[in-house]
This record gives C-alpha cells, structure tokens and sequence, in this order.
C-alpha cells in the first residue's frame, strides 16, 4: 500500500494503481477539509455579527446542484 | 413518544406500531449475530462450503447486494453529473440504500475471509494484479464516500438540525457533494467493474473465463453496464415498497418513470452485450477448452435453461416492458419488470460463483453439491433486517423524500 | 506480469503405467509436511490431501475394464499461474528461479480466491483447527511433526510446496561443502522418495543432464488440462490412449492419438 510495504515494486502498474486510489482518497479528504474549514470560517464570522445563511428548505436546496 | 424527531410536518406511524414493524428484522439480526458469533469462534466449518465451494451464498448476496446498490452511484452521476433534476427527488433514497448495501457487504466480507483479523493485509500487502484487491479499495473507499454522503441527510433530522454547527456543516457538505459523488462515482465504476473481472481472469475455469480487453476481461464492462441497470429498477422497488408500507406517495411518477426508462434502455444494451459475449465465448474460450457448451452442464441440477431464464426471462421481458411507454406506466408491469431485472442479476451472479465452481474442469473430477447451512442463511439475511431497520429509521426520522410533504398535500386535497 | 525465465525449473514427471495407486505418496506426503488429520476424515470435500489421486476407469464393462490412477500434487503452473496472479494479499508466489509455487501461511487472510481460480482443486482451505491448536494436544503428536514445516492455523489456504524445505536443506548442505549446484538426487520431494514402484521422478527440468528433463520430452508425456494454457510443471507419462483422453477435455472432433509429438 505504500512503499513501505514489502511488496511495493517501483513499476508502472504499482504507480497507477496506487496513484489513482491517493488521488481518490486526496480528494474525498480534501472535499471534507473543504467543508469543515467553511464550517469553522462561518461560525467564526458569525462572532464578528455575519448573519447566518437563510435556512433553506430541503426541497428548494436540491436544485443549488 | 418521538414525536420531535420526526421531520416537519410529516405523519409518521405511532412509536408502538413501528416497534411491531422493527420486530421481525430485529429477529434476523439476532438469527445473524448468532451465526457470527458461531462462525468467528468456531471457524468456517460452520457453513457448507468445501475446498470446492470455495465461494458460496455469502458471495453471491456480497455481489448481489453491490449491484442492487448500484443505483446510488449511477443515481449520484445522473443527478450530479449529467444534470438530471427530475431524479434529487429519488436521491436521498439512494444514497441510503446503497450505504446499506455496501456496509452489508463489508460486513458479511468480515465474516466469510477465514482470518478476519487479518483483513488489513489485502491493503497493506496488497498485490495490485488481482481483481480482488481492487475491489476491496474501492468498495471501502467507496463505503466512506457514501457515508459521506449519508450524513447531510442525517444532519437533516429536525432535532440534529437544532444544532448550529451540524446545520453548517451539512449545507456545506450538500454544496460540494458533486465531488463526493464524482468520486464515488470513479471508485463505484473501479469495483463493480473488478467483481466482474474476479470472474473473467479465471482463465482456468472456462465457465467463467473470458477475453480480455485491454487489461480487463469483457466481464469486467459487463457487470458494471448490468449493476447501472438493474440498481434503478431496486431503488424503484425500495420506493414502492416503502409507499405501500406507508401508504403515502413519495416520488412523484415523472421520477419513477425516468429512472425506469432509463434502466430499460440500459439493461437492453447490457443484453446485447451480453448476448454477443455469451456467444463468443460459446465459440471462442469454450472449444479453445476442448469442450462444447453443453458438456458443463453434464452432471448436476445446473442447466443451460439458467442462462436462458437469466437472458431471456429476467432480460428481454423486463426491456420490453421498461422501454414502452404504456407498459412501464401501468403499475403492475413496472414493478414485475423491476422484479425480473433484479432476479436477472441475482441469476448472473449465481451462474458466476456457484454454477462456476460447481463445475468440475477435469474429465475425473466429480460433480458436488452444495446447500447452505442455517448460519449461512443467517448472516446473509442479517443484511435483509439490517437494511430493513436502517431504511425504516431512516424514512421516520428524516427527510428522505423531499416531496412526501407536497405530494400527499396534493392527495388528500 | 513480468515473467523472465529463471535458471532452475523444478518439475515431477509420473508414469502412470507404473502407479498402483497405493497412496504411499499421499502418506508420505502428509507426514513430510505436517498435513492435519482429523479424528473423522469422511468429509471429503474438506479434508486436505496436497497429493491427491484419482482413480479413473475407462468405462468399459467387464472384460475390457482397465483402471488407472492420477496422483495430482500441485501443477506448479509456470505461466501466469492462475492461483498467483489472484491473491490479494501477495500470499502466494512462484519464484522463478525455481518454478515453485509457494503459500505463505501468516500471510494467507483466508478469501478462498485462489481456490476458485484453480481447475486441479490443489488448494485446500483448513476449515479446522488443525495441529497447531487441535484441543487436547494427543500425547506424543509432537514427535511426529516435522520440525522444518510449520503447522497451519485454521483459515488459511495451503498447497503442495515440492518439499520446498527439502531444496533448503540441501541447499544449505551444497553451500556448506562449498558448491552452488545441486546434484540431482540432493533434492526430490517425499512422494518420489516413497513410491514403491518409482514411478515419480523429480528434477530440474531445464538441466538436460537430470532425468525430468529427458521424459517431459517423451512422445507418452502429457500434461492435466493442457489446453488451459497454465503450463504445469507436473507431466505425467502413459502409453494408453484412454488415460492420456482422460487427461484434457477433447470435443467430439479432436482426437489426440498415442505418439504424438508434444510442441
């Protein structure tokens, strides 16, 4: 899994395969870094008098994306 | 009783009646846990599976129920992705019934491997050539993903959503959910495609063994074309389930009849894939074996009529009934037709592991038979009560559809 | 997968013509590499046999009745070796250097994928505990393990290893006595040390000098399933036209007539 594991060959289909499960996982980690980060920022900014975003109903919300 | 947990607005069944609900589904859970436990302390010996059988009922239900849950990933991709909006109606819905698929499998997966406490050795010892490791990334990365995905919904419920935090955190989640949907929609595509690989590069086992196409043996395409297939029409079927139950309309008709065209039209170019491969591997891998189609079929109660019954019963009737517009709306046609494209899949799964192994492929090896044990049946009907007592607290306790309000104001005007 | 061709290519030539299907091998073989051996062996799709023979008829009556047996220890398949390139855990291996395909014990997690991929059923699950944990340890077992073969724990695949610790030993011997080669008779597996009719020969068969090597190439030699494109390293020999039919799977059409030269 990575090239601390005995197994770890530094060939091409060890590099696709790996890299693409990294790239994978950096981007569900960084998605949820992301939203964690627009969390903390907008609580934050709440202190200093921001209003919080109008709640949006659930039926509205889904057509945003 | 829980009164403030269920959503805004919406009639939910009293807390008595839906404990009598849970009753039957807790019973297959307890059924389950006791098999576990049998098999974690005693070892495999608790099943009926032999040095031939290597692969049994826990694996047809593990690939069964990935390919069910298949309809959250492709779902995930019509809505996200191409932009379909008529299906966020659906969504919700689908995102749970694939996270209970695949925390299913994972589970059942903890239990069938013969050393489960070493289960981190296929990630960290991994060996990158077998189909199997790839599917184990990908299904517990794509397990994350859909937990990822599950908990915006979560953070709905009305008690959770008095929290501030949880409240940001989930709309903030629901804004970049394209991300977590294209990539889940990556690794679902990645693993779906590998179970069928499993098969496909057992190129010593000529029931199974195909060409190859590229690095992927045309078993590969196959299962993820019929997994997007068939995932509709059983997210189809959870929701029409869930309407009878619960005698509401949730999902408007446009929605089903979406999703169903779509699986019709899907699992109709599936079929001529399929039925294009079958007959070259009948002509090509089969006498390149030194045997003839029916030779497999020697011994046993296994028969050709499975791959009819599959192709023909379970695949050209659901079509036809899916990609007619006056058939699929009539109620009774959709739900038969989604029924036979999910037996469909089951009978393609089955014809893969069982009908497979049951196989001898040397001329002297005898044919042996194989019926699951009690403690099979239990832990892969655990999945069925787990998957029934989620679905259910998940529909009482949160918004699950988003027009149940709108749709069944509109009924009782 | 990478395949480059390595110097040594062990391999088992068996003259069925010769085999009286005793089961010497088997026994041998069990107790040469610690096999478990349950109170109540009758279960026969679990019970672990790395050596296994089959007994096969040509399906004549009476008078014309002939019989024959297949010892099948693992084919050692050389090419792109089916139970291998499976393994998620990299818990088996064929080293080419030697052509042997081994199973690491510890490292097996237990899928069963290799098991399903194989056509000779030459992988067996131990579905008990087996020696290692057997409860009440019987009196005096100890001494009859081998030392130089590790007991397997329950959950894990295991398979014929060509007395893989037998090369060991002798390779650690040749080394002591400053040589790099090994003779011929310095490594042979305990089935072909213990068949009575000697009709299991083990070697090299990439050294033209070892005796493998000579009848892997007789017209009378045939390999299991040939036409599966695994490459056994297990040949088996026979001057009958029935056993070597008995040995692939031949459409009405394909007739595989006695002499004919193996490419």
């Amino acid at each position: 899994m990575t090239p601390l594991s005995f197994e770890w060959q530094w060939n091409i289909d060890y590099g696709i395969f790996m890299g693409f499960l990294y790239l994978a996982l950096g981007v569900v980690a960084c998605g949820l870094l992301v939203a964690l980060v627009k969390t903390l920022m907008h609580m934050h900014g709440e202190d200093k008098g921001e209003a919080e975003p109008a709640p949006i109903p659930s039926r509205s919300k889904y057509s945003e994306y | 009783m829980d009164a403030a947990l269920i959503p805004d607005g919406l009639k939910r069944t009293s807390p008595g009646k839906f404990f009598l609900w849970t009753l039957p589904w807790l019973g297959l859970l307890a059924w389950g846990g006791i098999s576990a436990v049998l098999c974690l302390l005693l070892g495999l010996n608790q099943t009926n599976m032999s040095n031939i059988f290597a692969f049994a009922l826990w694996i047809v239900f593990d690939l069964v129920v990935i390919a069910l849950g298949a309809g959250a990933f492709f779902t995930g991709f019509l809505t996200y992705i191409i932009g379909k909006k008529e299906l966020k109606d659906i969504i919700n819905a689908t995102v749970v019934i694939g996270f209970i698929c695949y925390s299913g499998a994972v589970a059942m997966l903890g239990i069938d491997i013969g050393q489960p406490v070493r289960g981190w050795f296929i990630f960290w010892h991994a060996n990158v050539h077998s189909m199997l490791t790839e599917v184990s990334f990908c299904i517990t990365a794509y397990l994350a993903v859909l937990g990822i995905e599950y908990l915006p919904i979560l953070l709905e419920n009305r008690k959770l959503r008095e929290v501030r935090e949880f409240r940001i955190f989930g709309h903030n989640l629901h804004h970049i959910m394209a991300v977590f949907a294209a990539t889940g929609v990556f690794l679902s595509f990645f693993h779906q495609g590998s179970l069928g690989g499993m098969f496909g590069v057992m190129y010593a086992r000529p029931f199974a063994a195909r060409w190859d196409f590229y690095i992927w043996p045309t078993t590969f395409f196959l299962f993820v074309f019929s997994a997007i297939a068939a995932g509709p029409c059983f997210t189809i079927l959870c929701t029409k389930l869930t309407e009878a139950i619960s005698r509401k309309k949730l999902v408007p008709d446009g929605t089903i009849q979406l999703l169903a065209k779509i699986s019709g039209w899907l699992l109709a170019g599936y079929l001529v894939l399929k039925i294009i491969d079958t007959l070259g591997w009948v002509h090509g891998v089969v006498p390149g074996a030194g045997l003839t189609f029916m030779d497999f079929f020697r011994e046993g109660p296994y028969g050709a009529w499975l791959l009819g019954l599959e192709i023909i019963i379970c695949g050209i009737i659901p079509v036809i009934i899916l990609i007619t517009p006056q058939a699929r709306q009539n109620h009774g046609l959709l739900i038969l037709a989604c029924l036979l494209n999910c037996t469909g899949i089951v009978l393609n799964r089955f014809n893969f592991i069982v009908v497979n192994l049951a196989i001898p492929v040397m001329p002297f090896a005898r044919f042996w038979s194989y019926l699951p044990t009690w403690q099979e049946w239990g832990i892969a009907l655990a999945v069925v009560g787990y998957g029934m007592l989620l679905f259910s607290a998940s529909h009482r306790y949160l918004p699950l559809f988003p027009r149940e309000k709108e749709l069944n104001a509109a009924v009782s005007r | 997968m990478k395949q480059e061709e390595g110097k040594h290519k062990y391999g088992m030539v068996i003259d069925l013509d010769k085999c009286i299907g005793c089961g010497t091998c088997m026994v041998a073989c069990a107790s040469e590499n610690n096999v478990s051996v349950r109170t109540d062996e009758s279960d026969k799709e679990r019970s672990i046999a790395w050596m296994q023979l089959f007994k096969i008829t040509n399906g004549k009556p009476f008078p014309q009745t002939e019989v024959s047996y297949f010892p099948r220890p693992c084919m050692h398949c050389h090419n792109n070796t089916p139970c291998v390139s499976v393994c998620p855990a990299s818990a088996t291996h064929m080293d080419y250097h030697t052509g042997i395909v081994s199973q690491i014990y510890t490292r097996c997690i237990g899928c069963r994928y290799c098991q399903a991929a194989c056509p000779y059923h030459a992988r067996y699950f131990n579905w008990y505990d087996g020696y290692a944990f057997i409860q009440p340890f019987p009196k005096g077992l100890e001494r009859q393990l081998s030392p130089e073969i590790s007991v397997r724990m329950r959950g894990v695949v295991e398979k014929c290893s060509f007395c893989h610790h037998r090369l060991m030993r002798a390779r650690t011997r040749a080394y002591a006595e400053g040589r790099r080669e090994l003779e011929e008779h310095e490594y042979i597996t305990a089935c072909a040390e213990a068949c009575p009719t000697q009709a299991i020969t083990f070697g090299d068969l990439n050294n033209p000098k070892h005796k493998v090597a000579r009848l892997s190439k007789s017209v009378y030699a045939f390999r299991l399933l040939e036409k599966l494109g695994t490459e056994p390293k297990v040949y088996y020999l026979s001057t009958r036209n029935w056993v070597r039919r008995m040995a692939d799977n031949y459409r009405p059409d394909q007739l595989e007539p006695v002499g004919a030269v193996k490419t």
